[in-house]
């Protein structure tokens, strides 16, 4: 990724004018794949419990077999378009001073973190994003748990890169 | 200098030591408190139940009731004698525990809050506990359970003074001299009569005060006030009777029933309110405010003005009819155990001003911000918008799902009457809510307005932001309207549906006072 590190006038720093980096490519291929092989597996549990010999299920479920599989297969088409298309408005940017967050597919939301109240920074790697290459970045301000600020689908040197970036800001020291 | 030679006296421990032997008693009742509400209580109603079994059997109860006290006795001792703290140089060293050990080490600049608390048993010794709130990570409270109380204000004296130097030292800009000075020139804000606390009392619910943070207890009454009254020989059940009475009679006990509750409630909160709010005194020490009030247990508490991040001033509909309103002063909230200090007034880090004007909250903002005239801003209105959105989300789908009842249980009409005034209601309580919301900016505060039946009204500096949000929907964006909401160190803010280019401005002006002004929130 381009390291943005652009020089920015202290007064003409607007939300509004600011260059976005999406997040990676393999972010989107995995939440596909994972929503995928989710659903797949519930699905392929319903028809084994319809065909299977050993037990007898509810009425209720053999005879509306077909519309719950149609009602599951419809959730999760809806859930992949989600992700092809959410995914990709999931944005980040690194300025001088703050650091940016855009999301949301209806609910458009744009967060901007100065990077002088930053408490300290994690980087989190689930399973599966450790298999991807990925990392989720975790910056911590004053004000409680619920505004945790986090970037997931970064790839993980980019994730270490933006941490020591942020750590090593001369503006981190100021703040107590 | 005889409190300089006292604190020598009593606070230069180099070595480990432990606390007066009154503090048997600190354990003894926290011990004591702590089986009463999460244990004692729920059987209430089962002692209630069985109280002829209880009477005969008294001579073992007493027995087993003094072996209870005795084993609480000997828990207090030994937890008395494994507690043992050290004052050494600039910060606090605890060790307690007695199989649960436990050590914390809390240096003097760590530490947010310092809070004095004298609960009865101690007042006639003239001890106090301490309780030292740091800004740090969540469990690194520590308490220092007994001190004398001269003691223990030279300790808190000595923990805010090395504070102050630290805060000179390190920023430029807040060292004034005077600060350094360490007068004890204290300037009485706001006082409060028992009459203001009656009023208080009635206004808001303060039942649960009596109780403490004991919320178990309140529940368990809820839950068995049926078993409860029975016992006090009032039948509610044969009170209540649909099918033994006339509709008019069963109305008018109804109505009694709800008043006696409410009555009871109300004295009840009425006390609560005197207990914990007695002798409520606010003042200022130089830089920071300090706080005194309670009856039978006092309790001081002192927060730095520069730490402070929000005024909040609360009005319910009661109090708007008559005239009065809440001040809340917020301070950092991280790390600090949310659970319970939302609800709980004796919390450190918020300020309450209990039931003052208005003009007297304009008086404390104007002390602490330097805002004048908070309650006669003209505050900007929201986007009509928001009519729209809060119909879609939950006006309409409250309606919808209440006449999908009412025609499937093919309801009589006093039931379509009913349901049609519940969906008048609830358009009205909307448009309320709409036109609550407002906001008001300058060039350092942000003010905004909101509420339903009540009204609140927020004020901070801008330059206190810890993050900042801007959001919106297509619709949003297509009619230049977006939310907002920032972030401070007590929690966050929002305003809904204003128009956005107002809230870009907000947002771009909070951030470049932040980042270019470099200002501190502590």
């Amino acid at each position: 990724m381009s390291f943005s590190n652009q020089s920015v006038t202290a007064d003409l720093i607007s939300l509004e004018a600011i260059d976005l980096e999406p997040l990676t490519l393999s972010y989107r291929k995995l939440n596909l794949g994972l929503t995928f092989v989710t659903h797949t597996l519930i699905i392929g549990l319903v028809f084994a419990l319809h065909f299977q010999p050993f037990f007898e299920m509810p009425a209720l479920f053999q005879n509306h077999f077909y519309w719950i599989v149609l009602a599951l297969a419809l959730l999760a088409m809806t859930e992949l378009t989600y992700h092809w298309f959410a995914d990709q408005i999931k944005a980040y940017a690194l300025r001088e001073h703050d650091i940016h967050y855009r999301s949301g597919l209806f609910f458009r939301k744009h967060i901007c973190q100065p990077l002088l109240r930053v408490q300290h920074i994690e980087i989190k790697r689930g399973p599966f994003e450790r298999k991807a290459g990925l990392a989720t970045l975790q910056v911590f301000s004053a004000g409680g748990a619920m505004q945790t600020f986090n970037i997931p689908g970064l790839a993980h040197e980019t994730a270490i890169r933006l941490r020591s970036y942020i750590l090593g800001h001369e503006d981190l020291t100021i703040d107590e | 200098m005889s409190e300089n030679n006292m604190l020598s006296h009593e606070l230069a421990h180099k070595d480990w030591s432990r606390v007066a032997p009154i503090g048997i008693a600190y354990f003894f009742v926290k011990a004591l408190t702590v089986f009463v509400t999460r244990f004692l209580l729920y059987l209430i109603p089962a002692f209630a139940l069985n109280m002829e079994k209880i009477q005969a059997h008294s001579s073992y109860i007493a027995l087993g009731l003094s072996v209870l006290v005795m084993l609480f006795a000997t828990g207090a001792l030994l937890h008395y004698l494994f507690y043992t703290f050290r004052i050494s140089g600039e910060r606090v060293e605890i060790k307690k525990g007695v199989l649960k050990k436990s050590s914390l080490d809390l240096p003097f600049n760590k530490i947010q809050n310092v809070k004095i608390e004298e609960p009865f048993y101690y007042r006639p010794f003239g001890f106090a506990s301490i309780e030292l709130e740091s800004a740090g990570s969540m469990g690194q409270e520590a308490n220092i359970v007994a001190m004398k109380l001269e003691a223990a204000h030279t300790f808190k004296q000595r923990i805010l003074d090395v504070r102050t130097q630290q805060d000179n030292a390190s920023s430029a800009q807040e060292s004034n001299a005077s600060a350094l000075q360490s007068n004890d020139s204290e300037v009485v804000i706001n006082t409060r009569s028992v009459v203001d606390l009656v009023i208080h009392g009635i206004t808001n619910n303060r039942v649960w005060l009596l109780l403490g943070a004991a919320a178990p207890f309140y529940q368990g009454i809820v839950e068995n006030l049926g078993d409860i009254l029975l016992y006090l020989g009032m039948d509610i059940e044969a009170y209540l009777d649909y099918n033994t009475q006339s509709l008019g009679v069963f109305i008018l006990h109804a109505l009694s029933v709800v008043m006696f509750i409410m009555l009871l409630i109300v004295s009840l909160s009425v006390l609560g309110s005197i207990l914990v709010f007695y002798d409520y005194r606010l003042s200022r020490q130089q830089d920071r405010y300090v706080k005194r009030s309670g009856l039978i247990s006092k309790q001081e508490v002192t927060m730095k003005k520069s730490r402070i991040q929000v005024a909040v001033q609360q009005q319910d509909w009661l109090d708007i009819l008559i005239g009065r309103a809440n001040l809340k002063l917020e301070q950092n909230v991280t790390g600090i155990n949310n659970a319970n200090s939302a609800n709980d007034l004796a919390a450190a880090n918020k300020l309450i001003v209990p039931s003052i004007t208005p003009p007297q909250t304009d008086e404390i903002i104007d002390e602490v911000f330097g805002f004048q005239h908070i309650n006669q801003l003209k505050f900007k209105s929201v986007s009509k918008r928001l009519l729209v959105r809060l119909f879609v989300f939950p006006v309409a789908p409250l309606i919808a799902l209440l006449l999908t009842i009412a025609f499937y249980s093919e309801a009589n009409w006093q039931a379509w009457a009913s349901v049609s005034l519940i969906c008048c209601l609830s358009v009205i309580l909307m448009i309320v809510r709409w036109r609550r919301w407002g906001y008001y900016v300058d060039d350092k505060f942000v003010c905004i307005r909101k509420g339903l039946l009540g009204k609140d009204y927020v004020i901070f500096p801008k330059s206190k932001t810890q993050q900042v949000g801007f959001s919106q929907t297509p619709f949003m964006r297509k009619n230049k309207i977006a939310s907002i909401r920032i972030v401070l160190a007590s929690g966050s803010h929002r305003v809904p549906y204003m128009p956005s280019e107002d809230a870009m401005n907000i947002l771009d002006d909070s951030l470049l006072i932040v980042e270019r002004d470099k200002p501190a929130w502590m």
